[in-house]
């Protein structure tokens, strides 16, 4: 059984393309990054993962189900600019959210939980478990949205550029955590613009740019010719920095 | 001739019109201010507004139909918010111009049915409040209404606040958002409903919005305020009425205007109080 598979996918959006003829599938344990520019598909890639579109042909499974069939294992952390930083809320109370299914009616926000404790611990936020969400660095709120989805204890862990606009430290400190995740057998799909060579530790990386430009190990598959390929002939001067280092390990 | 503060608070409390729209201005006032902190912080604004004003055609077409004005404000205003999806949707434009349309739209149909069927309700009161026309009845149903809101906030306060922080994740996750976005508009209509005779459907919107935007000011986390956002409603609500008893003014102006003067208040106060501690470092 694969813990992700899409075949043929394709979504459009009335008249907009936004996927055609999207074919991979991934065992579970595996880290698999989605790279292509803004528009190309990436978060709808993810939302059919998620159960929240259905492709308008071809098939998607999620653990061998129809991905509406697999609430409670799949978690989801959207993009970071999708929700309101100035909730009043605190960390802790944003990760145990994660556990909201399974609490029954009639409880309060009491967010006191071994299982809130110990995602908190993973992502190393146990220092800020009370701080204000609207305090927190970007980095900070990514890892809060991870422990979310760790205290939910999911299978399938889909990120929306989770590592957007983040400095070094904080992107080696976010893959790291996806890295022990993996260790533990859940599959990670993480989506990004950016084609950075920290991208050597996913196991496949999917180039999508409205199709599926490549599918594959990266050593494999970060070609020039593949990237030109997704990002365009233009648009790959921005990344000749990281082109290089890619370079290095091919 | 000397009055004392306590003779000046107790007068107006010696007419039973007076006790009867001091009570339920107050319940009006927990009603909205409960739910208000959910409109500022999932941005409804605006939506709310809109709410309010289809309110307006329910109520003419149910004094034409000879139904209970409650039925079809409630259905109006339900109605409305799911317009607004739909238009917002299908013709894909922003939000508030979705908004935009569907509440003038909805506002005028009410002003015109309203003017053709010329009935016996007077519309200033329907659009501005009038507490001191509120009869007990009107206060029991109030109270009940207010009761629903409560009740249903109080069970599912965890499901709101996740809907409300991140719909996306809260529908991954299994929550059943369709349905609990239509409850949450459901208890906003029930609200607007409640607060007709009090402030009326203009005013009604300064009840949603201001206490929750003043509680967001000092509060830290959800509970707290909610907590704070009914305290500034509440206290609003009993300042207004007074205030207009004496002044002889407006009483859902009143109201309206003491939560605005309250968010400005805390507002400047906050802004010089960092402005200090910031000197003083
Ligand atoms: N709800 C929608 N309605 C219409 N078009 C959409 C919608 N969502 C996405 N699209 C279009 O689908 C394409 C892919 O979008 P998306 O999956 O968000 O790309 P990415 O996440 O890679 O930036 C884009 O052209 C976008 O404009
Ligand atoms: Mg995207």
């Amino acid at each position: 059984m694969y813990a992700i598979e899409l075949e043929s996918a394709t979504l459009r959006y009335d008249d907009v393309v936004a996927l055609r003829e999207v074919t991979f599938r991934s065992e579970a344990g595996k880290m698999i990054a989605l790279i292509g520019p803004n528009g190309a598909g990436k978060t709808s890639i993810l939302k059919m993962l998620a159960g929240l579109v259905k492709p308008t042909s071809g098939r998607v499974k999620v653990l061998g189900k129809d991905p509406s069939k697999t609430r409670g294992l799949v978690a989801y952390t959207p993009q970071r600019e999708e929700v309101y930083w100035e909730y009043p809320l605190t960390v802790r109370d944003v990760v145990a959210m994660g556990n909201i299914r399974r609490r029954g009616v009639f409880r309060w926000l009491d967010s006191h939980d071994s299982r809130v404790d110990t995602a908190l611990r993973l992502v190393m936020l146990e220092d800020l478990a009370s701080r204000k969400i609207s305090e927190l660095s970007g980095g900070q709120q990514q890892r809060t949205f991870l422990a979310r989805a760790i205290c939910q204890g999911g299978e399938v862990y889909l990120l929306d550029e989770p590592i957007a606009g983040l400095d070094a430290p904080s992107e080696t400190i976010l893959l790291e955590i996806l890295k022990t995740l993996r260790d533990q057998g859940k599959t990670i799909v993480m989506a990004t613009h950016d084609i950075s060579a920290t991208l050597e530790i996913f196991d496949y990386v999917a180039l999508i740019r409205n199709r599926l430009v490549a599918f594959g190990p990266p050593k494999e598959v970060l070609t020039s010719e593949n990237l030109a390929n997704t990002y365009g002939g233009s648009t790959i001067a921005l990344h000749l920095d990281d082109l290089e280092k890619v370079a290095k390990w091919r | 001739m000397e009055v004392g503060m306590l003779e000046l608070l107790a007068e107006p409390m010696g007419y039973e019109f007076m006790r009867v729209a001091t009570a339920t201005s107050i319940i009006v006032a927990v009603t909205c201010s409960i739910l208000s902190s959910f409109v500022v912080l999932r941005g409804w604004a605006l939506l709310g507004d809109a709410i309010s004003h289809s309110v307006l055609p329910g109520i003419a077409i149910a004094l034409a139909l000879d139904i209970p004005y409650i039925v079809g404000a409630l259905l109006a205003g339900v109605g409305s918010s799911a317009l607004i999806g739909l238009v917002e949707s299908r013709a894909r434009i922003r939000n508030d111009t979705a908004i935009g349309v569907v509440m003038t739209g909805a506002f005028a149909t009410g002003l015109i049915l309203l003017s053709w069927m010329r009935p016996a309700v007077d519309v200033f009161h329907v659009l501005f409040g009038n507490p001191i026309g509120v009869s007990p009845n009107d206060m029991y149903i109030s109270a009940a209404i207010g009761a629903l809101v409560l009740l249903t906030v109080a069970v599912l306060l965890k499901e709101i606040v996740a809907y409300t922080f991140d719909p996306i994740f809260s529908k991954v996750i299994g929550i059943p958002t369709t349905l609990l976005h239509y409850v949450l508009m459901i208890l906003l209509s029930l609200a607007i409903v409640s607060a007709l005779n009090t402030v009326g459907i203009i005013l009604v919107i300064t009840l949603l919005v201001t206490p929750g935007a003043t509680a967001q000011l000092i509060s830290r986390n959800i509970t707290q305020m909610i907590g704070a956002s009914i305290l500034i409603a509440v206290s609003s609500a009993i300042v207004g009425l007074y205030l207009s008893y004496y002044l002889s003014i407006s009483s859902g102006g009143a109201i309206a205007g003491v939560a605005t003067a309250i968010f400005f208040g805390v507002l400047v106060t906050k802004t010089l109080m960092r402005r200090l501690r910031e000197k003083n470092r």
